[in-house]
């Protein structure tokens, strides 16, 4: 590994342009799926902001947002599950928000359990929303949706379904990547999506014992054709789902490959150039009956270095962007898995770009080159 | 005197049809133990590619080649390899040294990559050789900040430092002045000595020839004329008849 590292040292310039193609291709991957990630995680935002722990929806409910009408007869059998503490419905379907300007905006209105023990996607409500939401064709918005919705100030109202609605407060954290959310309780939302008592969107439980979520999962899987969720699976499934859906894993992947391929070969040109520069030396040591394996050997360890290198400088770049781009309000996650990912994934690039830059030996010909 | 390295009937051309040359038309040679024998010969001639094919770098298109009692022409490439890894030295024309890399280094790569010693044993034997060559000071320095004939000295060392019993030198002083390449080639001479190595030197340099034990000329793909060395002069060989052949 010495041999390599002084060879990167003593020629940077040379090896600068690989290592910022690894920069590149990392960068440009970590962000694009961070971005995405963040994106999509907004699909999960009932999910995030509900106590429940296991989501009962309507059979093969692919996402949180797309869930159908179901009958709400098993909440007394959720609450009388011995693992089961509490249980919960919540109402949730697509309207369309006719502004006070004539607008019409498509929203998501969510019907919520208002009192303390709810399971709803409350999180977010202070206890005074909470209680004016109580009355009849109250709704809350997220105050980032309040223009779009032309409802800027407490009072505005909309119409929905032919009703007409009043905004009473302003929250936060509470947008869709399908449309504004509208949060009020359950009796309007049933009013708005034309939903009859005895029907919900999902019904939600709260175990008694985490540990028992799966347990609890598969025993009420096994009750009816309605399918049982617990949040954390849900929520998973939610974004992939919508990563799908949307098209957007096909974008990403191929933006992902496509930065691979670029920093591939970049790398792989700098690490060809670079050998064929020491090929006279290189064909000294062949004479001297050093296999071309050796060789291949010392390829390799530049393009780990140069990969390193370059993975070093991808972390403040990407660093530096995340911080951009949250200062611009857009959400963009980094977690471990997509840091390593990204990191082998590079390494393994570069490592790669080594296999294809081998070529460069085969001019190591003593014969051929020291006549 | 027991022959060591044994070329009998080599022929090697190059190219297809009409453009196929051949380098060597039935060369027969024959290089004694402890020797040193300079190829001479007019550019062109052959003596680089005699030398390669002497030294298990090049296969003839006919011919036997035995060395240290093996035969190399009927070798596989990775057999050839670990032959001239055991046995076989050498110096080029250039210094051909890494850039980046120490007069000391450069030495001791060839014994970590093609013995796998340690570092410790590397450096130690590197030091050795560089000191014998009068390099020991100057064991830090890389290519750039050493003269040329301290870098095709540092290039001999590589070629000793793992002793080997056959040494070649393809116009090892092709780049030196007078001073430096005698210099250069004294110390081959020496550095062989000492570990009793037979060593080949191909020159069209006359000057190389008053180091040598014997010379051979090569002209036009085949030996025209082999002769020991008496003091300096060049004397007609007596048994060339059977050598040359
Ligand atoms: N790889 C090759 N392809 C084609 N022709 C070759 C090759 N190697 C050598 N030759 C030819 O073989 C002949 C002998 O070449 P060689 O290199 O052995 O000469 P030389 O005696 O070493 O000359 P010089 O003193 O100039 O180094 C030349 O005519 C050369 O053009
Ligand atoms: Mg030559």
């Amino acid at each position: 590994m010495m041999y390599a590292i002084l060879t990167i040292l003593n020629d940077k310039k040379r090896y600068i342009a690989g290592m910022l193609a690894v920069t590149f291709s990392a960068v440009l991957i970590a962000m694009q799926v961070g971005l995405l990630m963040g994106l999509i995680g907004v699909v999960s935002v009932p999910i995030v902001h509900s106590k429940a722990d296991i989501w009962i929806s309507f059979p093969d409910t692919p996402a949180c947002d797309l869930g159908r009408p179901m009958p709400n007869y098993w909440l007394d059998r959720l609450w009388s599950h011995p693992d089961i503490a509490a249980a919960d419905e919540f109402v949730q379907g697509f309207r369309y928000w006719q502004t006070e300007k004539g607008k019409n905006e498509l929203c998501v209105v969510l019907g919520v359990s208002l009192d303390d023990e709810s399971l709803g996607p409350i999180a977010r409500l202070t206890p005074e929303q909470r209680s004016r939401l109580t009355e009849p064709n109250a709704v809350i918005l997220d105050a980032k949706d309040a223009g779009r919705l032309d409802a800027t100030q407490i009072g505005v109202e909309g119409e929905i379904t032919g009703q007409r609605v009043r905004v009473v407060g302003f929250t936060d954290q509470m947008r869709g990547i399908t449309g504004p959310f509208i949060v009020t309780s359950i009796p309007t939302a049933r009013r708005l999506l034309l939903m009859r008592d005895d029907q919900a969107t999902f019904l939600l439980a709260k175990c008694k014992d985490p540990a028992r979520i799966p347990a609890v999962v598969a025993d009420l899987s096994s009750w009816d054709k309605w399918t049982v969720h617990s949040a954390k699976e849900f929520s998973s499934q939610s974004e992939w789902h919508w990563i799908g859906k949307t098209k957007a894993g096909i974008a990403l992947g191929f933006a992902a490959v496509l930065g691979l391929a670029i920093g591939c070969s970049i790398t792989s040109q700098t690490l060809y150039a670079a050998i064929g520069a020491s090929i006279r030396e290189l064909a000294v040591l062949r004479a001297l009956g050093i296999s071309r394996g050796r060789m291949v050997i010392f390829v390799l360890q530049q393009s780990m270095v140069v990969g390193i290198v370059g993975l070093l400088l991808a972390i403040p770049i990407t660093y530096g962007l995340l911080t951009l781009v949250r200062s611009l309000g857009t959400q963009a996650v980094m977690p471990i898995w997509l840091i390593t990912g990204t990191g082998s994934l590079t390494l393994a690039m570069a490592i790669i770009a080594g296999l294809f830059s081998l070529r460069s030996l085969k001019g190591v010909e003593p014969a051929e080159l020291l006549r | 005197m027991s022959v060591i390295l044994r070329g009998e009937h080599l022929v090697r051309g190059f190219g297809e049809g009409e453009l196929r040359t051949l380098a060597l038309r039935d060369v027969s040679i024959e290089l004694e133990a402890g020797q040193v024998t300079v190829l001479m010969g007019p550019s062109g001639s052959g003596k680089s590619t005699l030398l390669a094919i002497l030294a298990g770098l090049l296969r003839p298109d006919s011919g036997e080649v035995e060395s240290m009692g093996q035969s190399i022409v009927g070798m596989n490439d990775a057999e050839r390899e670990n032959f001239r890894r055991k046995y076989c030295g050498f110096v080029f024309q250039g210094y051909n040294l890494f850039p980046a890399l120490t007069a000391q280094q450069q030495v001791e790569i060839v014994l970590r990559w093609g013995e796998g010693a340690s570092a410790k044993e590397a450096t130690a034997k590197a030091i050795e050789t560089l000191t014998v060559l009068g390099l020991g000071e100057k064991r830090h320095l890389r290519p750039w900040q050493l003269s040329g004939g301290e870098k095709q000295r540092v290039a001999v060392a590589r070629a000793l430092v793992k002793r080997p019993a056959l040494l070649f030198a393809d116009e090892p002083t092709a780049a030196l002045d007078w001073e430096h390449g005698e210099q250069v080639v004294q110390l081959l001479k020496r550095g062989a000595a000492d570990d009793k190595a037979t060593v080949l030197i191909v020159s069209h340099d006359p000057r190389v020839t008053g180091l040598a034990d014997r010379v051979l000329f090569l002209a036009d793909g085949k030996i025209s004329t082999d002769h020991h060395v008496v003091d300096g002069a060049l004397e007609h060989r007596e048994p060339a008849k059977e050598a040359v052949r």
